[in-house]
Order: structure tokens, then sequence, then C-alpha cells
């Protein structure tokens, strides 16, 4: 038995730093991603695609949201298993029962919304600890492991949530405690713990049977390896046999730059010139350094230049220290002088402290860069 | 810029004239009115800015009156690295000829020409400072304006050490102050796309916490429909068990009800076996007392009966009493009547013997009184005789004492002959011997005449003096006196009349005493009665004779003993007393004996009354107990009363047994904890409904939200708070810096014009003290606007100066920038006909002025007094005459 493991689709997510153009490119490849999940089973020859919840943002996304991903789902050739997670629960709003999904939900689609196995075939069962509020009060996963015999029948454990091996908030009582899901592997009642939540691929614990296949299409910067599906191979008697995939097709990157010398710019404008399939890049900058008037309207043109290219290209606020410096005379050249000459004076000061007011101080020297017949 | 040539043909009156001016120095021109001074700038204005072809009326209307020509100006002049002869006509045959000589020869017309000049002017000339440092003469008398002059602000700058930077700054201020006022209003408030942006922004915001809220309301209703599905099914357990509590609390409750009925009836029939048995027993004592009372009653009347004998007896031997009292009474009342006739006739004695001693006694008093009142009359009648009573008697003494002192008055005032005897000697003295012994004297008075006669020896005659008349005038008058006195009292001296006087007083002293014993006896018997005592008296005595005379006095036995008849009297007196009283003693002791028998008899009647209510009370009781008896014996009742009893001890058990067994069961307790029960199904039914509605109803709300997709609607409006938030960032960003930059430049600027506000200032001291002496000094602000004049120690705001004043500080101000700015970059000062408020001292000064200036300065005044100017020493005069053509000049006239 081959089985597509995969987790966290969150189809409906929109993210805010994308533009109206790249917003809805982003949706659908979110929702095309699970057509490549399709081909990627028949390619692998898997017996089943089981998606360890959060597989819609919500429970309150657009009924088209749910059209749109089940036309997707019908064109996946195997049963698929959908698991409830902590971002669509079977709870009383559930995107499950709506009428949207009921309605057109495809014959080979299947949710796991009742705690419990589920046999997928001869000898081997999905073992579902589904989400049934935003909160639950237990380990789910232990209840749903609880007192399984070790009869011989291939299990397979869909979770969802924080493992507690990997969580730092000991004190949430939905944590997945590791030791049961080994003890439970370690006695033969269970073979393949598949887990969702987490969106960067993990491999939890030593037994190799406990994973986290990470979202097929990355959300955030800090996720790690994502855009993956694994593709288990069960089979009685042997352990499983886990294979990554890729299926993702977007990237968020962040980029560390410092702009020191007049070639820093040049570099920066190649290093984002080296980035592939810009468009379905968001890109993060974080800039250090210290800059002329002349540098600075250049970075502008720069950043406005590349920002066409990429599906979004953002200095990263937090991270970003420019400060730039009036040099020598750059001003002079443009002929600025008399009382002006003192008024750069005292805003080239400015801009060299901190804070807002250097930022304004750089912005009305940019300004006056500008406004004085300038040029990058 | 400096004026060389300024050439007019047919410009309004001017046919034709050509002024040279030299580079510097002061010009004055000097022409009466009308003779076209004001055409010269005019000219000059409209070479410089209107092209041939315009047909302003400005253009039209400097046409000569009545000729068909064109006007045409030409100029030489230089300005920055220019020197060019520049020529325009206009309204005819219209031309512009532009020759420029420095710094390379250009030749051109027409519009190249005009544009040429144009540029020219535009980077050569200030025309800010051009307009500035012209001083018209219709033109108010306000500031000058140079606060736009780039010329002079170069100038101003290099005074004040600042780098020149030919108006850069300047122009750089506007754009900035265009950038500004692109995002900001004039009064600095957020406008056009950051007022949008930051309204879109809000707008939002608005909306992304709408649509948050609507997500969080769906998050709400979802753990709603959590809490209210396990209430339901926690409700629906409680609904069961408080059913089946009432359930059984209804039966319980009904079996402790019976149970209580019971009770009930038994209580009822426990309280009528007492009532029977209190019935049964009370029959039974009426019985008894029944009984009792007539035994009562009985022995009641056989001692009233006995009583009633005993009062028949005592009325007897009372009756038997008064008979005899009676029998003593009447003995009694013949004693009484014998007693008193007795009694009668003692007295009747008594009383005669009485009268006649009292006739005695009155009759032996009469006489006593008449023989008083005849004393007394014998006594009135020696009064009567002796006339000389007391106050006849004090006139004589009187009389003579007059006689006397008149005597003695006489004597003292009379001379007085001494005699003294120096040996016993024998004198006569007025007739009279006197012996005197030796040493003797003798002192006479000498009224009258007085002789001494010495016996043989002398006669010695002594006469009074004439005053010893009138005393004795006085003597005789009161000797007259006394003699009539005397005369009055019957006497013949004095003593004659004291004699008589004794007499009378002796007869008084008599009748007094005879009077006084009268009074005395008739005050013993008179009474008080105002009749004659002695009268009343006589009455009486008449009126006992007479009472005495009708029984015979004198015929009665003589009275044997008035004493014995008394006695008698009185003793027959206590007879009849001692009678009446016993007849008295008899009288009550009968009536005490009558009012005996009566109450006796009363006692009797009323015994004999109560004797026969007794029996008829006591017949009644016998029937009553009679008809009792008849109808139940005695024995019954008694019997009767023990069954009750027994009947009533039996009920109270059975009550007793039924009250326990209700306490058993808790009846009490039963009813409450029932309708608390049926409380609570009713109350878990009532939550429970009320869960299920509400269920139900979030139930379909969760159904709407489902097919709502409210958090795509927050994304979408997230997306767009986060697309206002960059976009109004990035415009308040763009918009600080505008401000930042803004306020940096302007203060910058305001700092850099306090600077050159200085040598601005200086030029105008210098000149000014010129005119207004050397403690003139002024106060400039940062538009070079003179705020203040100062002189002798007295500022005055430039607004309240006098015409004059300001006058002559325009001058100054013009002249003062002209002196400052560089060479390269003047103009003219032009002077139109100014100063006619300016006095010959001041004109003079302002000359100076003039002169000094000009020493830098290239200066045209304008003026058709040329006096006004006389005082400009270095002054080069141009004289304009009326140039115009006589046919022309002769129609003013006519005109005129």
């Amino acid at each position: 038995m081959r089985l597509l493991h995969t987790a966290d689709w969150q189809l409906g997510m929109t993210r805010h730093f994308l533009d109206a153009d790249a917003q809805p490119r982003y949706t659908d490849a979110r929702i095309q991603v699970v057509r490549r999940v399709g081909e990627l089973a028949v390619a692998e020859r898997c017996d089943a695609v089981l998606v360890c919840g959060d597989v819609f943002e919500s429970n309150l996304v657009s009924p088209r949201v749910v059209s749109r991903s089940l036309e997707a789902l019908r064109a996946v050739p195997v049963p698929v298993y959908l698991l409830p997670g902590n971002h669509d629960p079977i709870d009383a709003a559930s995107i499950y029962r709506s009428r949207a999904f009921v309605s057109a939900k495809p014959d080979h689609v299947h949710v796991l919304d009742q705690p419990g196995p589920y046999p997928i075939g001869d000898g081997f069962e999905l073992v579902a600890a589904p989400w049934t509020s935003k909160h639950p009060l237990c380990d789910l996963v232990a209840d749903a492991v609880a007192g399984l015999p070790a009869d011989g029948t291939v299990r397979v454990v869909a979770g969802h949530g924080c493992v507690d091996a990997l969580g730092p908030d000991a004190g949430d009582p939905a944590l997945i405690r590791l030791g049961e899901v080994e003890a439970a592997l370690a006695r033969g009642a269970v073979h393949y713990v598949a887990l969702g939540d987490r969106h960067s691929r993990t491999s939890v614990g030593s037994s190799g049977a406990v994973w986290y296949s990470g979202t097929p299409e990355v959300t955030d910067y800090d996720e790690v390896d994502p855009g993956q599906v694994l593709v288990v191979d069960l089979a009685a008697g042997r352990r499983p046999e886990v294979s990554t995939h890729r299926v993702g097709t977007w990237a968020f990157l962040d980029l560390d730059h410092r702009l020191d010398r007049p070639d820093n710019l040049p570099e920066l404008d190649e290093r984002l010139g080296l980035v592939p399939d810009k468009d379905r890049t968001v890109a993060r900058l974080a800039l250090t350094g210290t800059l002329s008037l002349a540098d600075r309207a250049r970075l502008d043109d720069l950043l406005e230049r590349q920002g066409e290219l990429f599906a979004s290209l953002r200095l990263w606020e937090r991270r970003t220290e420019l400060s730039v410096y009036v040099s020598g005379d750059e001003l002079t050249d443009l002929g600025v002088g008399g009382f002006a000459d003192g008024a750069v004076d005292e805003l080239a000061a400015l801009a060299k402290g901190g804070g807002e007011e250097a930022v304004v101080a750089q912005d009305a020297l940019a300004l006056l860069y500008r406004l004085a017949g300038g040029r990058a | 810029m400096r004026l060389h040539r300024l050439r007019l043909k047919d410009f309004r009156g001017t046919v034709e004239r050509e002024l040279v001016f030299p580079t510097e120095g002061v010009v004055v021109v000097e022409g009466a009115n009308e003779v076209g001074k004001t055409s010269l700038l005019e000219a000059l204005d409209l070479l410089l800015t209107e092209k041939d072809t315009s047909t302003k009326s400005a253009v039209r209307s400097v046409k000569p009156v009545g000729r068909d020509v064109g006007s045409e100006v030409e100029a030489e002049m230089s300005t920055g690295p220019y020197r060019f002869t520049y020529r325009k006509r206009w309204n005819r045959s219209t031309e512009t000829v532009l020759t420029v000589h420095e710094p390379r020869a250009e030749q051109l017309t027409g519009v190249p020409a005009h544009e040429r000049v144009r540029q020219i002017l535009a980077d050569t000339l200030d025309d800010g400072l051009w307009k500035a440092l012209r001083m018209m003469q219709a033109a108010p008398l306000s500031q000058v304006p140079l606060s736009g002059s780039g010329a002079l602000t170069a100038a101003l700058d290099a005074a004040a050490g600042e780098v020149n930077d030919g108006g850069r700054s300047d122009s750089l201020v506007e754009a900035v102050e265009r950038e500004y006022l692109r995002l900001h209003t004039a009064t600095g408030r957020p406008t056009g796309a950051l007022r949008s942006a930051l309204e879109e922004l809000a707008a939002a915001r608005q909306r992304a916490e709408e649509a948050e809220r609507a997500v969080e309301d769906a998050g709400r209703d979802v753990e709603r429909h959590a809490v209210l599905s396990a209430e339901v099914v926690e409700l629906e357990g409680s609904r069961a068990a408080a059913a089946h509590d009432v359930r059984d609390l209804s039966a319980r409750w009904e079996a402790a009800e019976e149970l209580r009925a019971r009770a009930e009836g038994a209580a009822r029939a426990a309280v009528d076996a007492r009532r029977e048995y209190e019935r049964v027993r009370h029959q039974r004592d009426v019985r008894a007392e029944l009984v009792a009372d007539a035994a009562r009653r009985e022995a009641a009347v056989s001692m009233l009966t006995a009583t009633v004998e005993v009062q028949q007896e005592s009325v007897k031997g009372t009756a038997a009493l008064l008979a005899g009292h009676d029998s003593r009474r009447e003995a009694l009342q013949a004693e009484v009547t014998a007693a008193g006739v007795a009694a009668d006739s003692a007295r009747a004695a008594a009383d005669r013997l009485e009268d006649l001693a009292e006739l005695d006694r009155l009759q032996l008093r009469l006489d006593r009184v008449e023989r008083l009142a005849a004393r007394a009359e014998e006594a009135e009648r020696a009064v009567t005789a002796a006339p000389v009573d007391a106050a006849t008697l004090r006139a004589v003494e009187d009389a003579a004492a007059a006689v006397d002192v008149a005597i003695a008055r006489q004597s003292g005032a009379a001379a007085r002959l001494v005699l003294e005897a120096l040996t016993a000697v024998r004198v006569t003295l007025d007739g009279a011997e006197v012996q005197l012994a030796a040493g003797e004297g003798r002192e006479v008075p000498v009224a009258e005449p007085v002789e001494v006669l010495v016996p043989d020896l002398l006669r010695v005659g002594v006469l009074p003096g004439s005053a010893g008349d009138d005393l004795g005038d006085s003597v005789r008058e009161a000797r007259r006196v006394l003699t009539g006195r005397l005369a009055d009292a019957g006497a013949d001296g004095v003593p004659e009349a004291r004699r008589l006087h004794e007499q009378r007083r002796l007869a008084e002293n008599e009748l007094s005493l005879v009077r006084r014993q009268l009074a005395e006896e008739l005050a013993a018997s008179a009474g008080k009665h105002n009749a004659d005592p002695a009268e009343l008296l006589r009455r009486q005595v008449r009126a006992l004779r007479e009472r005495l005379g009708a029984a015979g006095p004198e015929d009665a036995t003589p009275a044997p003993d008035g004493a014995q008849v008394r006695e008698e009297a009185r003793t027959a007196q206590q007879a009849h007393a001692s009678a009446r009283s016993g007849l008295d003693a008899a009288e009550a002791a009968r009536a005490g004996c009558r009012e005996q028998l009566t109450a006796q008899q009363v006692e009797l009647a009323r015994g004999q009354s109560a004797v026969q209510a007794a029996e008829a009370e006591l017949g009644d009781v016998r029937a009553r107990l009679a008809t009792a008896r008849e109808q139940v014996a005695d024995a019954d009742l008694d019997s009767r009363v023990e069954r009750c009893a027994s009947l009533v001890a039996a009920a109270a058990d059975e009550e007793a047994l039924l009250l326990r067994r209700l306490g058993e069961a808790d009846a009490d307790s039963l009813r409450p904890r029932l309708t608390n029960a049926r409380d609570v199904v009713t109350r878990l039914e009532h939550d429970l409904a009320t869960r299920q509605q509400e269920l139900a109803s979030v139930t379909a709300r969760l159904e709407v939200v489902g097919s709502l997709g409210r958090q795509q609607q927050l994304d979408d409006a997230r997306t767009a708070l986060a697309v206002a938030e960059r976009q109004s960032a990035t415009l308040t960003a763009r918009a600080e810096a505008a401000r930042l930059l803004r306020e940096t430049l302007l203060s910058h600027r305001e700092e850099s014009r306090r600077q050159y506000v200085a040598p601005y200032r200086e030029q105008v001291t210098r000149l000014g003290r010129i005119v207004f002496g050397s403690d003139f000094a002024v106060d400039v602000d940062n538009e070079l606007r003179i705020l203040s004049r100062t002189r002798s120690g007295t500022t005055v705001p430039f607004d309240a100066l006098s015409s004059g004043a300001k006058e002559q500080l325009g001058i100054i101000a013009r002249l003062a920038c002209a002196a400052i700015v560089h060479e390269r970059d003047g103009v003219p000062v032009l002077v139109d006909d100014a100063l006619g408020y300016s006095d010959p001292e001041r004109l003079r000064r302002v000359g100076a002025v003039l002169s000094v200036a000009a020493a830098s300065a290239q200066v045209i005044v304008l003026t058709c007094t040329p006096d006004r100017y006389r005082s400009v020493g270095s002054a080069h005069v141009i004289s304009l005459r009326d140039d115009r053509r006589p046919r022309e000049a002769e129609q003013q006239a006519l005109l005129g």
C-alpha cells in the first residue's frame, strides 16, 4: 500500500502583502498544487491521498474556494481522505458540513470527521484524530491510538497539531505526546503517524515513522523545506519507506544585503537578478548601511525596477536600517547654495541620527535632491 | 541695467525727442507740465514689454492725436554683459529692430528680436528691483517692495557674507512649497492624495474591523453552539430525573392526603363524643342542683313562719303599753292648767309692788331737780349784776399800762436833775421833802417844771425844754383813754375795776357749778330724749301714778313685803314649769311607744309576705323537679354520663393513632417538595426550550455563515487595509519629508534674511543721516520693510510718519538699494517728480543724498519744478521744451 501524505493545504489563504496582480495567482497556485498532488499520486502509484488537517484556511472560506477546491480534487484518481484540523475543525460551522462542500463533494473524497479507524484496504486502516473545536482539551492522537491492538492490521494514524517534542508551550493540553505515539508504534499497534500543522517538512523522533509532510505550497518566510509531499510505502511486517516529492511552485525569500560602498548597489541588483521564477517569488529585503543622496535615489530606482518583476518585493522594515548622508558636492553640483546650504546641513545631521526623525530627514534630503534636479 | 539713450518719435504729444543719459550720476529731466516727461517712462516700458503688433489700449493710446502715424521708441541700454539698441514702432508701419553690440554683435528683427530682448532681460534684469526702484508721482507713499528682488537678495547675501547662488535657493523654496502644497493645505492639513489615502486608510481599517467582527461573531457562534449542545443534553437528563421525583412525591402525597382525611374524620368524631358527654353531664348537674334547691326552699319557709309568730306577740305587747301612756297624759294636762292659773296671780302681785317703788324713786329725783333750777336762776342774776367781765378789765389795764409807758417815755426824754448831797441835807423836791445823807444822790427827771428847794438856801427851778411838750401830749392822751375805759367799767380807778371783776368771776363760778349738778341729775334719768329732762321725769311720775291709781294704790293693802311677794310669784312659776315638763316627758314616751308599734306592724306585714313568696317558689321548684323526673329518672342520668365518658376516650385514641401515622408519613414536607419538584421540571423545561431555541438560531446563523465566505471577506479587507496602509505610509512619508524640508528651508531663509537686513539698514542709515541728522536710525524687518524711524531719541512707526518723511524715506530706501546692488545687476532709480511734500531744507539734504547715491548708480529724476532738485550738485540737467508742431500747439491752446 502506498499512501501520499500531505497536509496544510490552507485553501483560500490570502497574503495581504501580495498586490492585486499576485494574489489571484497565489490563490490559484494553492488550488493547482492539488492537481499536481493527484498527478504525483498516479505517477507514484499511490493507493490513496491522506491530507492531515488544515485543508481549508478557515471554516469561513468562500463557497467559490470550496467548489474550486473540490473541482481540483475531482481530478485526483485515487481516494482522498481529509482530516479536519485546527483551521477547519468539525464544529458547528464546519466547512465539511456546509452546503457548498456536501453538495459538490466527489464520492472518492472522504472526511475523517469521526475519531477512530477507517479501513482503506485489506489489512489497512486509517486511525483518525479529527479536531472538533479550535481548542481541544486533550491529546486527540493519544486518545485515538489508546487501546488499539497489535493484531497485524497495518494502521496509519492521521493527526494534526504540535508534537510536545517540538512545541514550546508545554502547558497546552492538546499537544501530541510523542511518547504515547512511539509506544503505540513500538507495540505494533500502529505503523505510521501522518501529521499536519507544521508547514515545514519534519521527521519527528527517531522512529522514522512519525512525519510532518509540511505544506505543499509555501505560505511564509520562516518555513523550512516547504512545497513537498511524502509518499509512504507501507507493508505488514516492515518499517514504512518515506520519500519526498516536490510539488510547490512558489518561494518566499529573505535577503540580507549591506549597502556601504557604491558598488554594493549593483551587487544587490545582480543578486535579485539571479532569483529564478521571480513572478512566483515573494522577497523581503533587509538592507543596512549608509547611502549618499544619489545612491539613495539609485536604490529607490532599483527597487522600483526589480519590484515590477517579483510577485512581491518589500523592505523588511524591522531589519532594514539605512542612513543617508550628503556627500561632498552632491547638492552644490546641482547649484543649490545660499541659505539652502544651511538647511541641507541641518537635515543631514538629522538624517544621521536615529528613529523616525532620521527617516523623515532622509526622505527630505532625497526630495531636495530630486527638486534640485539631481539624477540617480 | 543702464539706460544710455532714449528716443521717442510721434509718441503721444512728442513729435521727436532724444535724450542721452550719462552712465552714472543724477540726471534731472525738467520741463513744464504736459511736456511729456512721464511719457518717457511709459515709452521705455512699452518698448520692453509690448510687441510691435500689440493692439492693447495702452499701445493704441500713445498714437498722436489727429495724426495717422506709427509711434516709435528707440533705446540704447546695457544690462549684464549685453549692450544693445532696440527700436519698435507700433500702430502704423510696425517694426522691431534689435542691434546687439556687446558681447557679440547680433542683428534681429520682428518677433525674434522681441523674444531675444525678453530673454536677455529675463537673464539679466531683476524685474522686481526694476519696478521697486521707481518712485512715481501718483503712487501712494507706501513701503518699497523689495523682498522679491533676486538682485537685491544677492547683493545683501554678498554683503552678509553668504554664497551667492543667484536666487536658486529661492526658486528651490518655491519648488519645495509646490511639493508641500500638493499634500498639504496652506494651513498644514492633509489634502489631495494624502487626504484621500488617509481617508481610504480609515475606511479600510473600519471595513477590516467589521469583517473581523463578523468572523469573531461566527467563532462565538461556534463556541456557543458547542456549549448549548452540551447544555441541552445535560438539561434533558436533569429533566428526566426531576420528572421521576415528581411522580414519586405525587404518589406519597396522595397517600398522605387520604390519611389526613381520616385523621380529620376521627378528630370530628372525638369532638362530637365530648360534646355529648358534656351535654349529659350538664343535664345531671342541673338535676342535682334542682333537688338541692327544693330542700333549701323548704327550710327557708319554715324559718320565716317562725319569725312571723314572734312578731305577732311583740305587736300585742306594744299596743297595751300605748294605752297606759294615753291615760297618764290626760292627768298631767290638768295639772299644768292649775299651775298656770296660780303662777299668773302671783306675778300680778309682784308687779304692783315694783311700780310703787319706782314712783317713790322718781318723785325724789324730781324734787332735787327743781331745787337746782331755782339756784341756777339766782346765780344768773348775780352774774348779770356784776358787769365787769374779763375783757372789760383787760381794756382798763391796757389803758393804764399805756399811760405808764407814756410817762416813762416822757421821763426818759426829759432832762434829769441830779442831786448829790455833800452832806446830809434836807431838801424839798416839788414840794416834797427829801432827806439826803452825805454822799447820797438823787436823780429827778425834768418832764414838768421841777422845783428844788434847799431850805434856806436855795430854790432851784428847772423847766423842761420844748421837746417835752410832745411827750406831755401823749401822756395826756393816754390818761384820757384810761378815763374813758374806767367809765365803761363803772369804776373810779383801776383797783375798783379789779374788785368789780372779782365779784363777777365768783357769780359765774356759782352758776356753772349749779348747772353741772342739774345736768348730772337729769342725765341719770333722762336717757337720750330731746325733750326737757325735767319734763320727761314729770311725765313718768304722772304715768306711774295713773297706773297705780287704776288699781287703787292708795287702797291696796300696804305692801307686806316685796321680797315675799316675789318669792311666791317665782315658786308659782316653777310649779307651772315643772308641770309642763312632766307633761312633755309623758308625751315623748307615748310617741316612742307609738312609733315602736308602727315599726313592729310593718315588720310583721313584711314577714308575712316573705312567707307567702317563699311558699310560692317552693311550689314552682317542686313542680319543675317532678316534671324532670317524669322525663328521666335520676339514676338513668348517672348511667348515661358514664357511657359518654367511655366513648370520648375511644375517639381520642383513634385520632391520636391516625395523627401519629400522618406524622410518620412526613406529610407536611411532601407538599412543598412536590411543588418544588414540579417547579424544577417547569424551569428545566423552560431552560431546555430556551437553549433549544437559541441552538436552532445559532445553527441557522452558522448555516448562513457557511455560504458567506466571511474569512474571504476578512482576508480581502485585510489586504485592502495593508494596501491602504502602504499607500498612506508612502504618502505620509512624502508629506513629512516635504514638510520637514519646507520648514527647514524657510527657517534658514529667515535666518539668512535676518543676516542681510543689517547691510541694508546700514545703507539706509548712512543715507538717512544726511537728511535727518546724525541721530537717525531705522528698524527694518526681514522683508526689508522699514518698520519705524528713530530720531532725537523718538521712535515713530512708519505708517505714523508725515507724508514728507515717508517720501524722503522712500527715496532713501531706493537709493540704498541702488547703492547695495552690484553694478552688474543694478537698475536705474527713477524718480518721477517726487518730494512734493518736502520743505526746502529737506530738499537740499535729499539733493545731497541723491548726489552721494548717484556715485554708484544711475538716477533719473523727472520734474516740472526744477527748483526741487537744484541742490543736487552733480546733476546733469536736461530741459525739455514743447516740441509739438505749432499748429498742434495752437489747437491745444484753443482746447485748453
